[in-house]
């Protein structure tokens, strides 16, 4: 009788851990081609960064920088407070709360001739909050 | 005037929770009071503290209608030129009030735990749960008190206030965050029970019995909210849609999990008194998720398309209470959990086993969530902060639910086995009417879930013909038929029930939780799927006249319209309406779909209010951006299959969770009268 619980005890322990170690190996496999790091322009400019390769861009969106010809794709230029600058292309539906001189992250690729083609941008949702590594890194003001 | 009192009612609360948690946890013999004199305290506390809440709450709410502009939460959030319900549900549209709202649930919660004098046998349970609760509500109060009072003065009172943030005056607005609210304070209870039962060194049937209604009520409670969550995300413009796997999402997602582990282990433990250890420490951990869940959003920690503005103080604040909850609950666990003497045994084949199957994938999948959602701050530690995106959920998350959702259609047809091990369990009386019930004729019932399955895979196969992409359109085929076979399996779980019991009269409240809860969210993961990866969507810039077609629609911009604002009916904006007409086969007007643009002159913001046609096959979602230099206008066009099926999915399982309420509360009152 006790042995019989015993080994029930040991099959789903195993079993737990069988489900821990392959959400390990799932997780060392999924993880090198998903990190997005936070960049700003600066660094941008300074280091050497693959075109095509997925990263966050936050800035401030320099006023009278915002272009657009047939109101779908954008351009614009961000900046930091070290003084970077970087032209980003977005194509799509500006966000509510996008504005010239507000700071926003744009999720996307350098595009290998000094673009940044943004597939995302996250401005803010309330206009007081502001997104951490802009606090830390990247805002102008 | 009723600012002070309200605010007078908030301070009042705090003594008395103070007395609540004395009088209820210190040791038998120190007051000289008798069990009964004890449990009067306690419960009269509770409930007292609950009462003060309430007006603190109330008051609130009466200086947002009013328009007591010498609060200054009310300032900042609140303008007179705003209509009833968003002056109302603004009041938790902001961070003081929002936290008032999780106090008020809190305090209300340990009062219902309150109301009933408990049975003779669980009343030593019920007054140390609420001593549990007491303290809670000690730190949240005291939080709110002193780092978030809602009812600092400005003086000389400003005449008017600077209005709610526009994106917030939504119907979203007022029924998301209550009921998320509801779903993560319920499991405040289930945790003061758990602890409790540490602390008493038992946790027996009983426990499990008591414990289970609050379980279901939270965990309804929560998929409301997030349901309501995903739902305003999608139709809000930006918000990243319906599911994005954004830090406060999986925030509020990381409970939802453990919950569900909970409600299902528990069914174990009050069956066979087995998984008692793992049951207590899913009680600790879900609410700890839950208070994550609720202040890291406010913390600022983490990056979010949903966050707020913070003050890095309160940050502090809430993270000694989360780490004294940690250390205090974990620390008992540790101490307590070994003197747990095992519960009955069970075959690795049978019901338990298949909730224990159940639990370990929840479990497992709730780690890698919580690890994607913080590893910002992990690699930060390390020096750069690095997120993880929707490809590391999908990549990691995913493969856990298919084999869960696999086993979630065949685990009701098991039957419990515990009889086998009876020897350390008191629960034998109960199992012999209970397996002979349960006998399930598998060749019949899986080859009926198998045509469900494949019947619903050709369905969508056939919907799918305009996919150009053979690989996406097998992914999507395979996927339809994992949720065909949920939701046959949800299906059958109810005739077998109806079979076993003779008429669909007859069906017990606990079997039609079950039923709808599964059958749910079968048919939720079919929206799901189609959201994801059916999606058809173009930007395009209209002059009045032209056409544009996305996926089998074609739509023809009418032309542009104006109104002003008009207080009188409630709108505070101007709008702009993009008319558009869905034009069937023959050119022929079908029907004229209106997004509109939103300009607030009280606050300078504007908002996009997209324009959603239902129909049973999926949505029509349009919405109206901006007028380009050339003149056009720029308008997004989307057909979005099946969304509406996640949505009536997440309604059935709230449906089946307020069944589970009902039955294991009445089955409670059953048994212990």
């Amino acid at each position: 009788m006790m042995s019989s619980r015993v080994r029930s005890r040991l099959l789903w322990v195993s079993l737990g851990a069988v489900l821990a170690a392959s959400a390990v190996l799932l997780i060392v496999f999924a993880l090198p081609g998903q990190l997005n790091a936070f960049r700003t322009p600066s660094q941008l400019a300074t280091l050497e960064i693959q075109p095509g390769k997925t990263l966050r861009l936050g800035g401030q969106i320099v006023p009278g920088s915002y272009a657009t010809e047939d109101g779908i794709t954008h351009l614009f230029t961000l900046t930091d407070k070290e003084g970077g600058v970087q032209v980003v292309r977005y194509s799509g539906a500006l966000p509510d709360l996008f504005r010239e001189g507000q700071g926003i992250i744009a999720t996307g690729v350098l595009d290998g001739q000094g673009g940044f083609d943004a597939k995302t941008l996250l401005t803010k949702h309330d206009e007081a909050y502001v997104p951490r590594e802009l606090r830390d890194h990247a805002s102008a003001q | 005037m009723i600012a002070e009192w309200a605010h007078l009612a908030l301070i009042l609360a705090l003594p008395v929770a103070v007395m609540q948690a004395l009088s209820a946890l210190s040791p038998a013999g120190m007051l000289g009071w008798s069990g009964g004199f004890r449990q009067n305290i306690v419960r009269w506390s509770a409930l007292f503290g609950a009462i003060l809440t309430s007006l603190a709450f109330l008051g609130l709410v009466l200086a947002f209608i009013s328009g007591d502009f010498s609060v200054k939460t009310t300032f900042e959030h609140s303008h007179s030129a705003k209509p009833l319900l968003y002056k109302i549900s603004g009041t938790w549209g902001n961070h003081e009030g929002s936290i008032l709202l999780w106090v008020l649930i809190l305090a209300v919660f340990g009062g219902l735990l309150a109301l009933r004098k408990g049975a003779a046998s669980r009343q030593d349970l019920q007054v140390r749960a609420l001593g549990v609760q007491a303290l809670i509500v000690i730190a949240f109060l005291a939080f709110t008190i002193f780092t978030s009072n809602p009812f600092e003065r400005l003086l000389p009172a400003p005449i008017e206030g600077r209005g709610l943030n526009p994106l917030l005056q939504d119907i979203g607005l007022a029924l998301h965050p209550p009921l998320l609210y509801f779903g993560y304070v319920g499991f405040s209870i289930t945790f003061a029970l758990t602890v409790a039962a540490l602390l008493r060194g038992e946790a027996d049937q009983a426990w499990a019995r008591m414990v289970r209604p609050w379980a279901m009520l939270a965990w309804t409670g929560l998929t409301a909210g997030i349901a309501l969550g995903s739902w305003w995300a999608y139709y809000e413009l930006g918000w990243g849609g319906f599911w994005a796997w954004d830090p406060v999402e999986n925030l509020s997602f990381l409970p939802w999990l453990t919950g569900t582990a909970l409600i299902h282990s528990l069914m174990v433990v009050e069956k066979s008194g087995a998984l008692r250890v793992w049951t207590l420490f899913l009680g600790v951990v879900t609410f700890v998720l839950a208070i994550l869940g609720t202040f890291v959003v406010r913390s600022g920690l983490l990056t979010s398309v949903h966050a707020f503005a913070v003050d890095p103080s309160r940050g502090v604040f809430i993270l000694a209470i989360l780490g004294l909850a940690v250390i205090a609950a974990f620390g008992l666990f540790v101490w307590r959990a070994p003197q747990f003497k095992p519960g009955g045994g069970f075959a690795p084949v049978s019901r338990e086993g298949a909730l224990v199957l159940n639990n370990l994938f929840l479990s497992t999948g709730a780690g890698v969530v919580l690890l994607g959602t913080f590893f910002p701050l992990i690699t930060e530690a390390f020096g750069q902060p690095l997120t993880v995106g929707k490809p590391y959920f999908d990549a990691t998350f995913l493969p856990f639910m298919v084999p869960l959702l696999l086993l979630m259609a065949l685990g009701p047809f098991l039957p419990w086995r515990q009889a086998r091990f009876a020897a350390g369990s008191g629960g034998e009386s109960e199992a012999g009417p209970k397996r002979r019930r349960l006998r399930l004729r598998p060749a019949r019932g899986l080859l009926t879930l198998l045509v469900v399955a494949l019947g619903l895979a050709a369905l969508v196969i056939t919907l799918l013909s305009w996919q150009s992409q053979p690989r996406l359109t097998l992914t999507i085929a395979l996927a339809m038929v994992l949720a065909g076979w949920l939701l046959g399996g949800g299906v059958l779980t109810l005739l077998q029930r109806v079979q076993a019991s003779g008429s669909l009269a007859k069906v017990t409240l606990l079997g039609w939780a079950v039923s709808l809860a599964h059958a749910g969210l079968g048919i939720a993961v079919f929206g799901l799927i189609a959201g994801s990866a059916m999606v058809q969507e173009r930007t395009v810039n209209l002059k009045p006249g032209d056409e544009a077609e996305v996926g089998h629609l074609t739509f023809r911009l009418e032309g542009v319209r104006e109104t002003q604002v008009d207080p009188a009916a409630g709108r505070n904006y101007i709008s702009a309406f993009a008319d558009l007409a869905v034009l069937d086969r023959q050119g022929g007007v079908q029907m004229i779909l209106s997004p509109e643009r939103r300009f607030y002159p009280i606050r300078q913001d504007s908002t996009t209010e997209a324009a959603i046609h239902v129909t049973w096959l999926g949505d029509i979602f349009l919405a109206f951006n901006t007028q380009a230099p050339d003149g056009g206008f720029i308008v997004s066009l989307s057909w979005r299959p099946l969304i509406p099926w996640l949505y009536f999915g997440c309604f059935l399982m709230v449906v089946g969770g307020v069944c589970g309420v009902l039955g294991s509360w009445r089955r409670l009152a059953r048994m212990s009268s």
